[in-house]
């Protein structure tokens, strides 16, 4: 038996200083959770070793009051993407399945500095190429908020790093990290109702984070509230001598004011017409609406911006993920490491028959339509034209923050709430991306922050969140706006997901009753 | 630590038990046990009443969302769609070839197909005298470090991951020998 916590970290933080609990309490708890919740396949592997064991060391040094940051002793998920020294990364892929790195990503080595506790590896879509966390070697994520888990009845995530953002949501841990190329780590956190950030580009390093598309792979954080995600950003941020495209300049940690601090008053708020498209659930614009309405309400500056290419963006990142997804998974040949085939004649039929054994036919697809537009006669028409149009994209978000003056661009992060498994899998994966980073992707073209909030739920009891964008490196701008919205809306206390099911029994046995 | 608890929609505060000992059933979830369990109309009336605390569909002021949607994706196909793009016999053996992946089934060749379709999109848009950007720290120098050795001695972790080795060698089958690749018929 233990004690826990409706707060966040920080509220964490001082049960275990005044000793009303202990790291290794929580930490035995968050285990047990994780297993009792299995059935959602959110992690590929659970660490208890590891976690026990740094949670003693935690549970010690709040003993002696030597914490060493806000994080101390804290469960974390982490992406089964990043590198852990001496615990198996898989990216959820057959190719990798044996890999055991021999360093930590530069992520997790902060987290562990920290005082973090490593919970486990989670699960996601096979080298993060997929937006439902559908295409894992290991098996789906359920959504925790599906009505029904058997069947193909059942919600999906979201992905790519949906196994982050479900350990979060099912309450497992209080946060995770996930990492975001085209919205990896906000559409999960849209659809499982956690708060999902993507930073600026170059905020956090990518050392030992296994790469999809490096000019857009983003780490990320997934997190019950505002407050709990500034805490991980600042501890994992900062320049990086491993990592050349971390920005060296030097970047004071965000801090945001209290709440009854914070407000938005002659905050300017930029309402992107070209996100109101075809195809938005109509739950989903009225909680967009309402949100701009209340923030004008506050005082807030709430304008129309037009943003001409900022749909081209799933056409754009399409392109550039393929190229660069086709450069970087050149690595993987089976003679370092990775799956290697039994037999082969030749090199080259060992490296063809190891990548053919060991991917999976998104990646196998991406890698041959990469190699496509890079060919000699077409690299000028898709490749480089793409990153033409991507400037473009850059341009028009220069437009809105640089020469309109506005401070956050609000629109939805997906288009509608979880779909399910059954009609979600009846698309093709390029589908399947296309809709649902339709809003996610222009953040990371520019490599501007952006989080998803949760707001409301909808009709269908799910999660309906929205997108804050901002300037970049303006994360505490953003966050202070997506704070105040979140007291606002009051999300964690609309319905929890344990209650919902309970819910919906009492509902449908009610209108059985009727109906007989 | 779930967070909530199922029977009683309130957070977790106080102690709480398993699944197994609250019911006596296989450990499923997560229960308070000083909490009493409300009633299921009480419980349906307290989540309702959450869920509709804010009115989503009054507003005070004009909205600058436009009342009709402005762009349109259309990714809907027919049933009987094919792709436009048509990647011939000898384009594809030379992508297998430098892939290093096969391209097996007649759904994977209409994937690949989809996909340059898809990027078709990209062609169409008149991009004028713009320059590509290839990436967004364009303004920002890289820095550079001291060309100084900085780790060394790890040739165990350099071999480790790797299924075949042979006196601190990784070892591969005989090399320049190309690939052989068959054209494909998928009918």
């Amino acid at each position: 038996m233990n004690r826990t916590f409706s707060g966040g970290i920080r509220q964490l933080g001082a049960s275990f200083a005044s000793g009303a609990a202990s790291p290794t309490q929580i930490t035995e708890h968050a285990l047990q959770a994780a297993k009792v919740a299995s059935h959602l396949n959110a992690f590929i592997r659970l660490t208890p070793e590891v976690a026990l064991s740094s949670s003693n060391e935690s549970s010690f040094r709040y003993q002696r009051r030597g914490q060493r940051s806000p994080l101390e002793g804290v469960p974390i998920a982490v992406k089964d993407n990043y590198c852990t020294k001496d615990i198996p990364t898989t990216c959820a892929s057959k190719m990798l399945e044996k890999f055991v790195p021999t360093y930590n990503a530069t992520v997790v080595d902060r987290l562990i500095h920290a005082g973090a506790v490593l919970l486990g590896k989670t699960n996601m879509d096979e080298f993060s190429m997929g937006s439902g966390s559908v295409e894992s070697f290991f098996g789906p994520v359920k959504n925790v908020w599906s009505k029904d888990f058997e069947n193909d009845n059942w919600r999906i995530t979201g992905g790519s790093s949906g196994g982050s953002a479900v350990a979060v949501a099912s309450g497992i841990c209080f946060a995770a990290i996930g990492s975001d190329t085209g919205g990896s780590v906000r559409i999960p956190a849209s659809y499982c109702g956690v708060v999902g950030l993507k930073p600026t580009y170059g905020l956090i390093s990518r050392h030992g984070l296994i790469p999809l598309a490096n000019s857009m792979d983003c780490p990320g954080v997934l997190a019950n509230n505002v407050d709990d995600c500034v805490s991980v950003l600042n501890a994992i941020s900062g320049p990086d001598d491993c990592d050349s495209t971390t920005i060296k300049e030097p970047y004071p940690k965000v801090e945001l004011p209290f709440l009854d601090q914070i407000n938005v008053e002659g905050i300017r708020v930029g309402i992107p017409e070209q996100c109101s498209c075809e195809g938005l659930m109509p739950e989903v614009r009225d909680t967009w609406v309402k949100i701009a309405d209340i923030l004008e309400d506050n005082g807030a500056q709430v304008r129309r911006v037009s943003m001409p290419n900022i749909l081209n963006s799933i056409y754009v990142y399409s392109v550039l993920n393929q190229c660069e997804v086709a450069s970087n998974m050149a690595r993987y040949d089976g003679v370092e490491y990775g799956h290697r085939a039994s037999t082969a004649a030749s090199t080259e039929e060992l490296y063809a028959k190891s990548r053919s054994e060991g991917f999976n036919i998104v990646v196998k697809t991406r890698i041959l339509a990469g190699n496509y537009f890079l060919l000699k006669r077409n690299y000028d028409n898709y490749y480089i034209r793409a990153m033409k149009v991507r400037r473009m994209i850059f341009n028009d978000f220069k437009q809105v923050f640089e020469k309109d003056g506005i401070d956050v661009l609000l629109t939805p992060t997906t288009l509608t709430d979880a779909p399910l498994y059954r009609e979600f899998v009846t698309k093709s994966n390029r589908d399947q991306c296309a809709l649902n980073d339709l809003f996610t992707t222009p953040a990371n073209l520019a490599g501007i922050p952006a989080v998803s909030i949760p707001i409301r739920l909808s009709s269908n009891c799910l999660p309906i969140s929205l997108q804050l964008m901002g300037n970049t490196l303006q994360e505490n701008l953003l966050l202070r706006v997506a704070k105040w919205i979140e007291s606002r809306v009051d999300f964690q206390g609309v319905a929890p997901p344990e209650d919902l099911r309970r819910m919906m029994e009492i509902m449908i046995s009610a209108a059985e009753k009727k109906t007989s | 630590m779930l967070r909530w608890c199922y029977p009683c929609v309130r957070p977790f505060r106080e102690i709480f038990v398993t699944h197994k000992q609250f019911t006596g059933k296989a450990a499923k979830r997560l229960f308070c046990s000083k909490d009493q369990q409300r009633s299921d109309t009480a419980l349906a009336q307290e989540l309702e009443r959450r869920r509709t605390k804010i009115d989503f569909t009054e507003i005070k002021y004009p909205t600058k969302v436009p009342e009709t949607p402005i762009s349109c994706i259309n990714l809907d196909k027919s049933p009987d769609y094919t792709p436009s793009q048509i990647v011939d016999s000898q384009t594809l053996q030379l992508l297998e070839r430098l892939s290093l992946v096969d391209l097996d089934s007649k759904e994977a060749l209409r994937a690949l197909e989809d996909s340059i379709e898809f990027a078709e999109k990209v062609v169409k848009i008149h991009t004028g005298c713009v320059r590509p950007m290839y990436t967004v720290l364009e303004n920002h120098p890289l820095k550079t470090r001291p060309d100084k050795v900085t780790d060394g001695n790890i040739k165990e972790d350099i071999l480790k991951n790797a299924s075949v080795t042979e006196e601190d060698y990784f070892v591969a089958p005989p090399g320049n020998i190309p690939l052989e690749t068959k054209e494909k018929k998928f009918d």
